[in-house]
C-alpha cells in the first residue's frame, strides 16, 4: 500500500461511518416512532452535528491526498465519465444535506422546518454516495476491487460503524440519567444493524475475498503484512463481543451500566476496520504491468 | 459515453515496438528522461525484462529452458484511455493525433488515472505533484521529428505509425506478455513479437527485472 | 519551429557559449537555435574507452548543456550508420553535473588511503608534483616512476598520454605493454596468422550464414559502435546465429537464435570436442588446410617434429589416450554432447561461418588457449580470408588494422624496459628482480622498484587491478611507492590512495577527436563546448604547466594548445588513414560530429593469402597458418603453453580441491550501465541496471537465498555484501557481479558495492602474463 493511500482509509471510514449515523437514525426512526428519545432535539441536534462534523472532517483529509488541492476545482468536470467527479458531486450534496438538518435542527431555518425530508434526503444521498464509492473502486483491471466484495464491503462499514457511532452518541446525549427501559426497542434496533453487519462481513470475507484471483497480471501479487490482519480479525472479535456483552448486561439494568464499554468497543471496531480498509488499499494489484 | 471520444474518424498515431531484436539497453529510457527532465523514479518509457523456465540436469549436463525477452514500453495512448475517462477534472485529453496528454494545469494529483492504466503509463511526479506521463513527444511532431525514444534506439527496433498502417504492415499485436489484454483499453501500439513470447502460454514468465520499473512510488 | 542559419562568430559573442561557437580563428558554425534560445552543437560522446565511438547532439543554452541526443544524420544505411550513443552517453549530464565531480587541487592529510584531503592551490600542486618527480629520478632514476595504464579518457587532449609524453621528454618512465582488455587474444592471435589484422569489414558480416558469438555481448559492452546492428542485418539477411556464454547476455536474447550456456573457463574443451566432430565427420576444408596450415596432422609437422603431438593427435588422443569426444567435453563444459555434435555439425557445415571471441573468455587462466582454440577452428573450416567468414582471434580490421586510438604524439620512451602491464604491483614489491621469467622485455632486469606513481585517467590503482585488498595494503605502505599524484575527474578508489590530487575537465571542457574503437571508418570531433567550471583542467594543461616547471615547455607544448593539437592530429588523420578528411575548422564549421568514409566494399582478411599463400605468405615463421606453433614448443612449458590449442584445468576451478570451500564461479561481465569503472556514480544508469549479484534460482534456494535478498559473496581474497537478483538467465554454479562497481568498503573491509576485484585473483596468464580476472571461485551466504 502506498503511503499517500493512508488519507483514502480515513476519508472513506469517516465518510462511510457517517453515512451510516445518517441512514440508520433514519431508518430506526421510521420504527421506534413512538419513542420520546428519538425525537429528542438534543439528540438529534447531536447527530446531525457530528455528522456534520465528521464529514468536514473527512473532505479535509481527503485533501490531504491531493497534491495540488487547489486545482480541485475541477473536480466536478467530468460527471460524464469519471466515478471520482460522481463522488465529490456527491459527498459535497450529502455534506450539504446534513448541514441544512443541522441548521433546521438548530436554527428552525423557515422554509427547511420539514426536518424529515431532510433528513430522508440526506439518507438516500449517503446510500448514493457509498454506491458511488464503491463504483469508484470497481476498476476493471483491479480484481481485487473489481467484485462485489467491494460493495458489499463498503455497505457493511455503514453499518457496523455507523451503528456502533449511533449507539456512542446515544449513550452519551443520555448520560448516567437516561431512562433506559425506554431505550430498550431503539437499543435493540441498533444491536440487530450491527449484528447483520457483522454477518454481512464475514460473509463477503468467505464468499467473495477468498476467492479473488491474481492470474492474468504480471505483477506480482499484493500482500498485505500479516500483521494487519491479525489486527483487524482480533479488534473486530473483541470489540464486537464487548459490545454483545454490554448489550446483555444493560438489558440486567435499568441504569446505563458501564458505558465506557460502548466507547472501547467502539474504539476497537474502528481501529479494526482501518486496518480492514488498508488491507483493501493494499490489495490494489492491477492487470499488466 | 464510455466511446465519447471513439467517434471521431481522426488520426490514432501508434508506437511500433520490434520485440524480438530488442536488447533491452534501456537508451529509449534514459534518451525519454533526458529530454523531459524527468525526475527520480519517473520512467516514461521503461523496459519489461520477461524471463521464464528453469533448469534441468541431464547427466553431467546442464539443459536450460530459459526464455527471455524485453518489452520496452511507453504510454499507447490507447483508442479507449481509461486514464482519460477516469480523471474527475478532464485533465486528460485526447488530441487530433491520437495522443493522450495530460493538462498539468488542471491535475489536481489525485492519482487515480493510476489505478485505471494497465500498462503503468501514468506517473506520479512528486516534486511537482501532477501526474506525468509519455506525450509522444508532440513538440517534435511539430517539428517533424520523431520521439526522443525512436531516435535513439541503437537497435533500432523503435518506430511510430498511424495505428491503422502499423496494424496493416505488422497484423494487430498488443497482447504479448505482460502487457494486459487489449480490449480494456485498445493501446495503440504493434508489438512484433520475439520468439519466446509464445512461451508466455506454456512456461510461468515472470518480470524478471521488476525493481528497475518503479511504476508505484 | 526550427532555424538553421550560418552565425558568425560575432553574433552570439553576448554568450558564453563564445568559446564553442566561434572558432579561435573567428570562424563561424552552423548551428540549430530552438524556440528556448539553445543551440545545437554536435560533438563526439566523451571517450571513455568504451569501445564504441558516437555523435551526441548536445543543446546547450546559457552555457549549460540542457538536453543529449544523438547522430542524426538524414541515412543511415549499413555502409555508413548512424553513430547512435548508448544509454552511457544519453546519461552524459547526469555525469557532467555531478556534484562529486573535483574542483580543486588537494593534496592528503590523513593516512594514504584514509581518503582525508585539504585543497591547495594549483602552483603548491604542480610544485609539489614537480619537486617529487626530480627527487625521484634523483634518487632512484626515471624507471622508479610509472604512468599507469589507464583508459578514462581518450580524446588526445585528455588522457594518460598526454602525461606519459612529457615523462618521455622528463628521461622516461617504467614501460609495459599489453592491456587489461586483451592481453591474450592480442599475444596468441599472432602465433596462428602472424597478425592481428584478422579481421574483415563488418559490413561483410551480413554475408555470413552462420555466426557463433562466442562469449561475446555486443548489445552490451560495446564492441565498435553498430556492431549489434550488423548482427542484427545479418540475421535478417538470413544469417542462424547462436551464442556460447553461461549469462543469458543481452546479445543472447536480442541477436541468437539458441543460448548455449557454458561453464566459465571451460572453452577450449568445447572447441577442442567441436573439432572432433568436424573432423571425424570430414567436415573439414582438406583444400585449404593442406595450402595453407601446419601442424594439422602428422604429414603437416614442422621439420625435425615429425613425432610430436599434431592437432589431430591432441583431438584423437592418440597421445595422451583421451580422445576429445563430445562425451569428454560434455563433462567439463556442461554442455549436452547431443548439442556439441549439432554445433559442430553447423560450424562444419555452413559456409561461410563466423565464430566470434569475445574477450572475457581470455580474460581468464589459460586465456590464450580459447583464443588459439577459436583460430585453429575458423581454419580447419576453411573460414579464413573469404567473405562472410572470420578468421577469429583478436580480428583488428582490414586493410590497415582500423583506428589509431590516440595519434597524440608521445614519443620514445628513454627507459627501455618495459613490463607486462598486469605486473605492476610485482614491480612496486621486487621490480629489481624481475626479468623476462616475469615478461620483462627490453631488458635483462628492471632498474628499480616503482617509486612514484602518476595516474592520469586511471582507476587500476585500486579498483580495476586484481585483488583490491591486496592492492591497497601495498599502496599504504609508503616505504614502497613514495608518492602517488592522481588526475582525474572524481575522487575514485584509486584517488583516495593519492597525495596529491589534481582536477581534470570533462571532454565536453576541451578539444579533442577520437577515431572510430576498432572498426569504424569515422573521425569525430569533440568542440569545446565552455570552459572548465571551478579549477579543473585538462589532462593536456596541467601537463603543459608542469613542463614549465620542469624546464621542458618548449618541448612538450611546441607553442600549441589543446585545439592546435587537435588540427595536429587531423592533419595527422589526414596523412594517414583519411586522406580527404577536411580541416578542423571546416569540421567544426559543419556541424556534423563526425567525417566518415562509407564503406560501400568491405574488405577481406587474409584474402591474399588464401588465394595465393605461396607468394602471400603470413607473418609467421611457416609462412602458413600455425595450428602447431613451433615458437610455442620451444618455450618448453608444455603443460601451460602448449604448441597446439588445449584445454587445460584452471587454477581455480569447479573440478579442483578449491571447490570444497568455495564451490561458485564468479564472472564480471561488463555491465550496460558503466565503461569499466566510470559512471558508477550515474543515478539514471543505476535506476536502469542496479548493481547486484545474479545468481540461479537453483543455486539460490541451496543457500536460502530469495531474490533481492542482501549476500555476503566471499573468497579467501576478500568479501562483499550486496543486494542479489535471483535469476534463471545465469547457468548454475556461476554467479555474475557486474565489474567496475567501486570499492566502498566499511569498518570490517567489507565491500559494500560489489567491486568484483575483491575477490580476484593476481595471478597471471602463461604466455602473454595478462590478467586472469574471470577466474575465481567463491561462496555466497545470506547476509
Amino acid at each position: 500500500m502506498n503511503s499517500n493511500e493512508w488519507p483514502l482509509v480515513f476519508f472513506t471510514l469517516l465518510s462511510q461511518m457517517t453515512a451510516g449515523i445518517i441512514i440508520i437514525s433514519f431508518i430506526v426512526g421510521l420504527f421506534v416512532r413512538n419513542s420520546e428519545l428519538l425525537s429528542d432535539f438534543e439528540l438529534k441536534r447531536n447527530y446531525f452535528f457530528v455528522s456534520l462534523v465528521l464529514m468536514v472532517i473527512a473532505l479535509a483529509i481527503s485533501f490531504f491526498h491531493l497534491s495540488a488541492p487547489l486545482q480541485s476545482v475541477f473536480a466536478l468536470a467530468n460527471l460524464q465519465t469519471s466515478w471520482l467527479s460522481r463522488e465529490i458531486f456527491c459527498m459535497s450534496m450529502f455534506t450539504f444535506l446534513i448541514a441544512v438538518c443541522c441548521a433546521a435542527v438548530k436554527f428552525g431555518i423557515p422554509g427547511i422546518s420539514g426536518l424529515p425530508y431532510w433528513h430522508i434526503a440526506a439518507a438516500f444521498t449517503g446510500l448514493l454516495l457509498v454506491w458511488i464509492m464503491a463504483r469508484l473502486y470497481m476498476i476493471p483491471i483491479v480484481p481485487a476491487w473489481n467484485n462485489y466484495a467491494t460493495m458489499i464491503g463498503f455497505f457493511t462499514s455503514i453499518f457496523l460503524l455507523g451503528g456502533v457511532a449511533l449507539l456512542v452518541i446515544l449513550v452519551v446525549t443520555g448520560g448516567k440519567s437516561f431512562p433506559f427501559d425506554q431505550l430498550k426497542p431503539v437499543m435493540w434496533a441498533l444491536i440487530v444493524v450491527v449484528s447483520l453487519a457483522v454477518v454481512a462481513k464475514l460473509l463477503n470475507v468467505f464468499l467473495f475475498q477468498s476467492g479473488i484471483s491474481f492470474t492474468g497480471g504480471s505483477l506480482p501479487p499484493p500482500e498485505a503484512p500479516f500483521s494487519w490482519h491479525v489486527i483487524h480479525v482480533i479488534f473486530f472479535v473483541a470489540g464486537f463481543f464487548l459490545l454483545a456483552y454490554w448489550a446483555y448486561s444493560q438489558m440486567q439494568h435499568t441504569e446505563l451500566y458501564r458505558p465506557q464499554m460502548v466507547y472501547l468497543s467502539f474504539a476497537l471496531l474502528f481501529v479494526s476496520e482501518i486496518f480492514g480498509r488498508a488491507i483493501f488499499y493494499a490489495l490494489y494489484y492491477r492487470l499488466g504491468m | 459515453m464510455r466511446n465519447k471520444l471513439t467517434e471521431m474518424g481522426k488520426k490514432q498515431l501508434a508506437f511500433y515496438f520490434d520485440s524480438s531484436s530488442c536488447s533491452g539497453c534501456k537508451t529509449c529510457q534514459v534518451a525519454c528522461k533526458d529530454k523531459h527532465d524527468s525526475g527520480e523514479g519517473i520512467l516514461w518509457r521503461r523496459v519489461y525484462e520477461a524471463a521464464g523456465g528453469d533448469w534441468v540436469k541431464d547427466g553431467n549436463a546442464w539443459v536450460p529452458n530459459v526464455y527471455s525477452y524485453y518489452i520496452s514500453m511507453a504510454c499507447n495512448h490507447c483508442v479507449e484511455p481509461l486514464c482519460l475517462y477516469s480523471c474527475p477534472n478532464n485533465a486528460i485529453v485526447k488530441n487530433d493525433d491520437g495522443i493522450v496528454l495530460i493538462e498539468k494545469d488542471r491535475c489536481m494529483g489525485c492519482r487515480y488515472c493510476e489505478w485505471n492504466c494497465p500498462y503503468g503509463a501514468l506517473q506520479f511526479d512528486k516534486s511537482q505533484g501532477v501526474m506525468t506521463k509519455c506525450t509522444f513527444c508532440d513538440d517534435y511532431l511539430a517539428e517533424g521529428k520523431k520521439p526522443s525514444c525512436i531516435t535513439a534506439c541503437p537497435m533500432r527496433v523503435l518506430d511510430i505509425g498511424e495505428l491503422e498502417e502499423l496494424e496493416k504492415e505488422h497484423g494487430k499485436s498488443n497482447e504479448i506478455f505482460p502487457m494486459p489484454r487489449a480490449h480494456y483499453t485498445q493501446p495503440a501500439i504493434v508489438v512484433k513479437p520475439h520468439r519466446d513470447a509464445r512461451m508466455a502460454e506454456n512456461v510461468e514468465m515472470k518480470i524478471d527485472n521488476l525493481e528497475e520499473i518503479k511504476n508505484e512510488q | 519551429m526550427r532555424l538553421s542559419a550560418f552565425f558568425s562568430g560575432g553574433l552570439l559573442a553576448s554568450g558564453s557559449l563564445l568559446g564553442c561557437l566561434q572558432g579561435e580563428e573567428g570562424k563561424g558554425q552552423i548551428v540549430s537555435v530552438n524556440d528556448d534560445g539553445s543551440v545545437i552543437i554536435r560533438a563526439g560522446c566523451p571517450s571513455h574507452n568504451c569501445g564504441g565511438r558516437c555523435v551526441l547532439k548536445l543543446h546547450v543554452r546559457d552555457g549549460e548543456i540542457v538536453r543529449i541526443e544523438t547522430d542524426d544524420r538524414p541515412t543511415d544505411d549499413i555502409s555508413d550508420p548512424q553513430l547512435r550513443a548508448c544509454i552511457r552517453g544519453r546519461s552524459y549530464r547526469r555525469r557532467q553535473y555531478h556534484p562529486d565531480r573535483l574542483k580543486y587541487p588537494m593534496k592528503r592529510v590523513g593516512e594514504r588511503g584514509e581518503g582525508k584531503f585539504e585543497r591547495i592551490s594549483w602552483d603548491e600542486a604542480l610544485e609539489i608534483l614537480a619537486s617529487r618527480l626530480k627527487r625521484v629520478k634523483e634518487k632512484y632514476g626515471n624507471s622508479a616512476i610509472l604512468v599507469p595504464y589507464g583508459t578514462g579518457s581518450y580524446n588526445q587532449t585528455n588522457g594518460r598520454q598526454t602525461a606519459a609524453r612529457l615523462m618521455n621528454l622528463f628521461g622516461g618512465s617504467l614501460g609495459f605493454y599489453n592491456s587489461y582488455s586483451w592481453a591474450c587474444i592480442s599475444r596468441a592471435t599472432p602465433y596462428v596468422y602472424g597478425t592481428s589484422v584478422t579481421g574483415n569489414q563488418r559490413q561483410d558480416w551480413i554475408n555470413s550464414r552462420y555466426i557463433i558469438m562466442w562469449g561475446w555481448n555486443p548489445a552490451e559492452m560495446r564492441d565498435g559502435t553498430n556492431s549489434e546492428f550488423f548482427i542484427k542485418k545479418a540475421r535478417e539477411n538470413g544469417a542462424r546465429v547462436i551464442c556460447i556464454d553461461p549469462r543469458m547476455s543481452m546479445s543472447a536474447v536480442s541477436l541468437a537464435d539458441e543460448w548455449i550456456p557454458i561453464r566459465p573457463g571451460t572453452d577450449t574443451a568445447l572447441m577442442s570436442a567441436m573439432a572432433y566432430v568436424i573432423i571425424s565427420e570430414d567436415l573439414h576444408d582438406k583444400d585449404f588446410i593442406n595450402r595453407c596450415c601446419i601442424g594439422f596432422d602428422k604429414s603437416q609437422m614442422p621439420d625435425g617434429l615429425e613425432e610430436e603431438e599434431s592437432y589431430i593427435d591432441y583431438i584423437f588422443g592418440t597421445k595422451d589416450g583421451v580422445p576429445k569426444t563430445p562425451g569428454w567435453a560434455e563433462e567439463i563444459t556442461g554442455i549436452p554432447a547431443r548439442t556439441i555434435i549439432r554445433i559442430g555439425r553447423e560450424y562444419g557445415s555452413i559456409k561461410p561461418a563466423m565464430l566470434y571471441q569475445g574477450y572475457g573468455m581470455q580474460r581468464r587462466a589459460y586465456g590464450e588457449q580459447p583464443v588459439l582454440g577459436g583460430c585453429v577452428l575458423a581454419a580447419i573450416t576453411g573460414n579464413v580470408g573469404i567473405s562472410g567468414g572470420w578468421a577469429s582471434g583478436i580480428a583488428l580490421q582490414v586493410a590497415d588494422g582500423g583506428p589509431l586510438w590516440n595519434v597524440f604524439p608521445t614519443g620514445r620512451n628513454p627507459v627501455r624496459e618495459m613490463i607486462p602491464v598486469f605486473l605492476w604491483t610485482e614491480a612496486v614489491l621486487r621490480g629489481k628482480e624481475m626479468g623476462p621469467e616475469d615478461g620483462v622485455v627490453g631488458g635483462d632486469r628492471l632498474q628499480n622498484n616503482i617509486k612514484l606513481i602518476w595516474c592520469v585517467a586511471s582507476n587500476i590503482l585500486i579498483n580495476q587491478h586484481s585483488d583490491v585488498n591486496r592492492s591497497a595494503e601495498i599502496l599504504k605502505d609508503e616505504n614502497l611507492v613514495e608518492f602517488i599524484a592522481f588526475q582525474d575527474q572524481f575522487m575514485t578508489p584509486s584517488g583516495r590512495f593519492a597525495d596529491l590530487v589534481l582536477p581534470v575537465c570533462t571532454q565536453f571542457e576541451v578539444w579533442g577527436l577520437q577515431d572510430g574503437w576498432k572498426y569504424g571508418d569515422e573521425v569525430i570531433i569533440n568542440p569545446k563546448i565552455y570552459d572548465p567550471p571551478n579549477e579543473a583542467k585538462s589532462d593536456y594543461r596541467i601537463c603543459a604547466e608542469l613542463s614549465e616547471k620542469l624546464g621542458l615547455k618548449d618541448e612538450f607544448t611546441q607553442g600549441r594548445d589543446e585545439r592546435e593539437w587537435i588540427e595536429w592530429a587531423v592533419n595527422h588523420f589526414r596523412n594517414t588513414r583519411f586522406p580527404e578528411i577536411p580541416s578542423l575548422d571546416q569540421l567544426h564549421e559543419k556541424n556534423r560530429g563526425v567525417y566518415s568514409v562509407p564503406v560501400e566494399k568491405p574488405k577481406v582478411a587474409l584474402s591474399d593469402f588464401r588465394d595465393d599463400p605461396e607468394n602471400n605468405p603470413l607473418n609467421t615463421p611457416t609462412g602458413k597458418i600455425e595450428i602447431f606453433s613451433r615458437q610455442l614448443y620451444d618455450m618448453d612449458k608444455p603443460d601451460v603453453i602448449p604448441p597446439v590449442p588445449k584445454y587445460i584445468q584452471e587454477w581455480e576451478s569447479p573440478f579442483g580441491e578449491e571447490s570444497k570451500r568455495f564451490p561458485l564461479q564468479a564472472v564480471g561481465h561488463h555491465y550496460m550501465p558503466r565503461v569499466h569503472s566510470i559512471h558508477d556514480q550515474i543515478d539514471w544508469l543505476e535506476e536502469a541496471f542496479p548493481q547486484r549479484v545474479f545468481i540461479n534460482p537453483l543455486d539460490a534456494s541451496d543457500r536460502g537465498i530469495k531474490n533481492g535478498d542482501q549476500v555476503r559473496v566471499y573468497n579467501e581474497r576478500g568479501e562483499m555484501v550486496i543486494p542479489c537478483r535471483v535469476t534463471a538467465k545465469i547457468m548454475p554454479g556461476v554467479v555474475n557481479i557486474p565489474q567496475g562497481a567501486w570499492w566502498t568498503p566499511d569498518e570490517e573491509g567489507v565491500d559494500r558495492r560489489g567491486c568484483v576485484n575483491v575477490l580476484t585473483s593476481h595471478k597471471w596468464t602463461p604466455l602473454a602474463f595478462g590478467n586472469a580476472q574471470h577466474t575465481i571461485m567463491c561462496q555466497v551466504e545470506k547476509a
